[in-house]
């Protein structure tokens, strides 16, 4: 696993920010943020990519350089930066809402008039960009691909790359997803409406609103038998998966969360568990009046009487909303919290809302005994995934 | 695990050369090319001139609900998909329908809203953007305007690809039917071409040279000096073949097998990934190289990518000696993210009635050894095809697909 994070970069950072309740909100510096309702987020100050991929900084998207740099943590902490290693092999299956869109400005600045760009931006913008860069620093030959289902495509990327492990198509998949904050992304988000001027507070009576941050996740995941014969640590089992669209409108939620809902009974099918089996659920908890209603809703269609039993968190009340990188660091939250036995507060949040039900983790951060989490992700025009992370015996 | 046969019961097309199946076929077998100056907007400012614009184009036409904002690429995109619908008989909104998934691939997307929002705001500042635009400016605009449009709630999938999005959302929904996720899938790309596309391209300088060079798009010609831009869409009803005879659709073929493989460099002229591709499908598809009658090619007149893939087919280990090859791409135009949906759709056109479509402006191949390069429209026996999409970056997917005669259902 590796990541980058507002929080911190690197898993142990992280994991002890996220652990402390330590936010990562702070104000936007890279741009100006004059005549926008909102000028805090998740911003990733002073990004210092390690010194063996700086030589590229000059002319990468800085987007594709947290995701590099995510995958580049993954790659070492899966051992396969060694020879001998099955890393040639390797697919590449990323997530992104945006892509190289620092570059795209450039060029979309431009076409209407408005500024200059090189040729090579345009090159930087394109999606499919990031998978080549990092499949080429470690010459990795599998599967390529990057999606873009919005804020869940983090998710996503792992249920994709999952699903070229089980047709057999790749033994291995280096997974991930990716966003940075620019101009574009903000007056668009800001434009949205959804932004608050508060912290961030999933479930609380009081939340008014989310904050978007950057930064990319990346996670190695890899046939068990091959994993287990080259001696690999296994972190966790990725046991299921789904991914649906709500069919209901491009920016309001579903009546009582029926999309979500039905990507979580889905992701709970794949993976042969029923609702008992679930121990945690790691929500996509956004903080805005609606979202946390109706995942509240849809956790409870999906699990029944356990829906208010189990702890829930929400880490964007920390790392804000990493929008195409979300789903790939609640991922990396999820396996954490199975590997340490701790689930990490849902910061900010006080007062729960009664319309929103859940047993949501608050203050400190809880420990406790998790072998499954259910981790869930929703996005702009309704798109939904559901991982499902299980414990693996050592 | 159970692994379903994936049948293909429909097909929408969208493109310069044709719209819909028939007339997408027949444009493709008389080399109608669409390929002409560019209309859309003033190209004198670039090195190129000419694109495959798609003409006499009305989305009102394929919109089950009035619109207030579409993006082109939206549009293109609705058009594919009610053209599959009705092509194949299966209504996502019916019983029969129930559960379809879909799975579109898109290299570029709403770019030109993306242009429209992002000129608001450079021009006018934060308070004077438009913000209706920015929910049509994803990525996934399109897919989810299609699943709200059909009510399409199941398995859903966008791929941003580059110049395989399409060939890769083949695979993505091929898997899912064969692997009995879902019964049936709506699978294939879009692109619409705009100047922030055009001027992207031609700031790299892969689109043939304009200006006084002859600009032309000759995929495998010795005389090839680049690609000409189109756009399109081309949408794909995958199957799976009990489904598709308990309702008693009209199978037009069958996907036997895929593969996806990628170069390690991520450069364009480098090794890229079509080779394996190709191996794995074949493979995939439980036969032999000597199977495959036909290559429905990715080339696009690229210089290196043509050479590449011309070695990459002539080298396919146990292929029959003067194989097939042709690209349809002289006459739609580079589509970019629909390329492999729409390059599928020839393939089923083709060996519908045994018809290689020409390359047409390919006059002289250039390696490639002893493969019969298709340079005018040919009449053979055609069962089975091998379709490619190749991207400059080294992704390559490659899927075989049977035609509906070859064997008796």
């Amino acid at each position: 696993m590796g990541i980058v994070s507002p929080v911190g970069s690197g898993i142990a950072d992280f994991w002890r920010s996220l652990c402390a309740g330590r936010s990562g909100m702070r104000e936007i510096t890279r741009f100006d943020t004059t005549g926008f309702s909102c000028r805090r987020g998740g911003e990733i100050p002073d990004f210092a990519p390690s010194p063996d991929l700086t030589e590229k900084v000059a002319d990468l998207d800085p987007a594709t350089l947290f995701m590099l740099s995510a995958a580049q943590e993954a790659v070492r902490h899966a051992g396969l930066d060694g020879p001998a290693t099955p890393a040639s092999d390797a697919g590449v299956v990323l997530g992104t809402n945006f892509g190289g869109i620092a570059s795209g400005e450039k060029v979309l600045a431009a076409v209407t008039g408005n500024g200059r760009a090189r040729a090579a931006d345009f090159a930087e913008y394109g999606f499919q960009t990031c998978a080549d860069h990092v499949a080429a620093h470690w010459g990795m030959t599998g599967p390529r691909t990057v999606l873009s289902l919005s804020c869940a495509s983090g998710a996503a990327a792992l249920a994709f790359g999952a699903d070229l492990i089980r047709a057999g198509r790749a033994a291995i998949v280096l997974t991930g997803g990716y966003d940075a904050l620019t101009p574009f992304v903000w007056s668009g988000l800001n434009a949205l409406h959804t932004m608050t001027r508060d912290e961030v507070r999933p479930f609380d009576r009081n939340r008014s609103g989310t904050l978007f941050g950057e930064g990319a996740g990346a996670l190695v995941i890899e046939d068990m038998q091959q994993a287990r014969s080259r001696g690999a640590t296994v972190y966790a089992e990725l046991a299921g998966y789904a991914l649906n669209n709500n069919a209901h409108h491009m920016t309001a939620p579903a009546p009582e969360g029926r999309g979500s809902a039905a990507v979580l009974r889905a992701a709970l099918a794949d993976a042969g568990v029923g609702p008992s089996d679930i121990d945690h659920f790691n929500a996509h908890g956004t903080a805005t009046r609606h979202n946390d209603v109706t995942e509240a809703q849809a956790l409870h269609a999906a699990l029944g009487e356990r829906a208010s039993r189990i702890p829930v968190t929400s880490i964007k009340s920390m790392t804000g909303h990493m929008m195409g990188a979300a789903g790939s660091a609640e991922a990396v939250a999820s396996i954490l919290s199975i590997r340490t036995g701790t689930i990490p507060p849902t910061a900010h949040t006080r007062d729960l809302d009664p319309d929103c039900a859940v047993n949501c983790v608050t203050g400190t951060a809880l420990r406790a005994r998790v072998r499954t989490v259910l981790s869930n992700s929703a996005g702009i025009g309704g798109c939904n995934a559901a991982v499902i992370f299980r414990e693996t015996q050592d | 695990m159970t692994k379903h046969r994936v049948v293909i019961t429909g097909a929408g097309p969208v493109s310069a050369a044709g719209i819909g199946y028939r007339a997408f076929g027949d444009a493709l077998r008389a080399g109608r090319s669409g390929i002409r100056e560019v209309s859309l907007f003033d190209s004198a400012p670039y090195r190129s001139r000419c694109a495959a614009e798609i003409e006499d184009f009305d989305v009102t036409d394929y919109l089950e609900s009035e619109k207030t904002y579409l993006d082109r690429s939206s549009e293109l995109a609705f058009a594919a998909l009610r053209l599959a619908i009705e092509h194949a008989g299966l209504d996502p909104r019916k019983p029969e329908g129930r559960g379809a998934g879909l799975v579109l691939g898109s290299a570029y997307g709403s770019l030109e809203t993306m242009t429209l929002f992002f000129a608001d705001f450079l021009e006018k500042g934060p308070r004077r953007v438009k913000p209706i635009l920015f929910p049509h400016a994803y990525a996934n605009t399109a897919i989810s305007l299609l699943a709200i449009e059909y009510g399409l709630d199941g398995f859903h999938l966008n791929v941003s690809a580059g110049l395989v999005s399409a060939g890769c959302a083949l695979l993505a929904g091929f898997d899912a039917v064969r692997a009995g996720r879902v019964p049936a899938v709506f699978a294939g790309g879009y692109e619409a071409f705009n100047e922030t596309l055009f001027a992207g391209f031609d700031g790299l300088g892969v689109l043939s040279p304009g200006n006084g060079a002859a600009e032309v798009c000759a995929p495998f010609d010795c005389g090839r000096n680049g690609w000409i831009l189109g756009e399109g869409s081309g949408v794909l009803v995958l199957e799976e073949r009990e489904h598709a005879r308990r309702r008693g659709a009209r199978i037009l073929g069958e996907i036997l097998g895929a593969g996806m493989a990628a170069g390690a460099s991520g450069k364009a002229g480098d090794p890229n990934g079509i080779p394996t591709a190709m191996r794995m499908a074949i493979e995939d598809a439980g036969g032999t190289a000597a199977e495959i009658d036909f290559v429905c090619a990715s080339a696009n007149g690229s210089p290196a990518l043509d050479r590449l893939e011309a070695e990459a087919i002539a080298a396919l280990p146990g292929r029959r000696p003067g194989l097939c090859v042709s690209s349809i791409k002289s006459v739609t135009g580079e589509t970019l993210g629909a390329g492999g949906a729409l390059q599928a759709i020839a393939a089923l056109a083709a060996m519908e009635t045994g018809t290689v479509p020409p390359t047409v402006n390919l006059r002289t191949p250039d390696g490639g050894n002893d493969l019969a390069f298709a340079c005018c429209a040919e009449n053979r026996e055609l069962r089975r095809t091998l379709v490619n999409a190749v991207d400059p970056g080294g992704s390559g997917v490659s899927l075989v697909l049977q035609g509906e005669g070859a064997e008796p259902a």
